[in-house]
């Protein structure tokens, strides 16, 4: 999970234009320690790329990939 | 209006889990049928990913494993909707997914993702490798310097305060007694001096000194009052 200070989008540094669900290692890092979705403020993800994060991360919730609850 | 391009194709993708207990046998007759459940309906599997067994990150339908695979496909946005149901009915699926694909997807497989994890997580250990090399390195003159500092005054204070503590507390009930025994004698000649020179800081300590013993003091103000009286050149 990125900290407080890495204020710079992942995906937009990266170039990732499509988050797939399937990455489940990459969203991962985007969790907190109770496998809840990390809110922008701390993540510094931008508006654009959170919303395609939630419903990846949603996806992969629902194909048992992560966990909903730790 | 837009959808009238889309209905001719759009890429979808298909992620399925199967039940563990089918075996290689089972598991294939399976996805033999969701194959066909695409193809019949008029789309193109462009592409296969099979995942094997895999554990859940939860339980699911009593099961700990299942067996995944994943299917790039072109249909018919209208035909996507006659796949849900047989998929529905079906026992032996534990769970599927369809999503749309944008038309620049690239895409990956299973595999790949592992790669770029373990590429990640290589340059991660390189980086912390580093970066202890270098506190290691910067803390090590550091460290020893002060550690050695450090040990030798925390070896002697535990001695020294015990010794410390005993003198401590003697001289601070001596002290108020002795200084003003002291600085009596020191007073007379600052006073003299004063008048040379009366921006002296000690001025401000010598009349609260005076006040708290008087005995001693009324006998230097006598004298002063006789030798002010005794002065000839004084005229009243």
């Amino acid at each position: 999970m990125p900290t407080y200070k890495n204020r710079k989008c992942y995906f937009c540094e990266n170039q990732i234009a499509h988050i797939d669900y399937k990455n489940e290692k990459l969203l991962k890092k985007f969790t907190s320690q109770y496998c809840k979705i990390v809110p922008r403020y701390y993540s510094g993800i931008c508006l654009k790329h959170q919303k395609k994060l939630t419903s990846a991360i949603k996806n992969t919730r629902i194909m048992g990939l992560l966990k909903f609850i730790r | 209006m837009e959808n009238t391009e889309n209905t001719e194709n759009s890429k979808y993708e298909i992620m399925v889990i199967l039940l563990p207990d089918l075996g290689e046998e089972g598991s294939k007759k399976e996805l033999d049928e969701i194959r066909s459940l695409i193809t019949e309906n008029g789309g193109e599997i462009y592409h296969e990913d099979i995942w094997g067994i895999r554990d859940f990150a939860y339980k699911m339908k009593k099961q700990e494993q299942g067996f995944y695979a994943v299917f790039n496909f072109t249909l018919g946005p209208e035909k996507v909707r006659k796949l849900e149901k047989p998929l529905r009915l079906n026992q032996k699926l534990i769970r599927y997914l369809i999503v749309k694909t944008p038309g620049n997807y690239e895409i990956k497989t299973l595999e790949e993702y592992l790669k770029e994890a373990e590429i990640e997580e290589q340059q991660k250990q390189n980086e912390q490798k580093q970066s202890e090399q270098k506190q290691s390195e910067a803390k090590a003159p550091k460290a020893k310097k002060p550690e050695a500092v450090k040990e030798e005054p925390k070896k002697e204070e535990p001695k020294e305060e015990p010794k410390k503590e005993e003198p401590k507390e003697e001289p601070k009930k001596e002290e108020p007694k002795e200084e003003p025994k002291k600085e009596e004698p020191k007073e007379e000649p600052k006073k003299e001096e004063s008048k040379e020179e009366p921006k002296e800081e000690p001025k401000k300590e010598e009349p609260k000194k005076e006040e708290k013993k008087p005995t001693v003091k009324l006998d230097d103000i006598d004298e002063r009052l006789r030798s002010i009286i005794d002065d000839p050149d004084i005229s009243l």
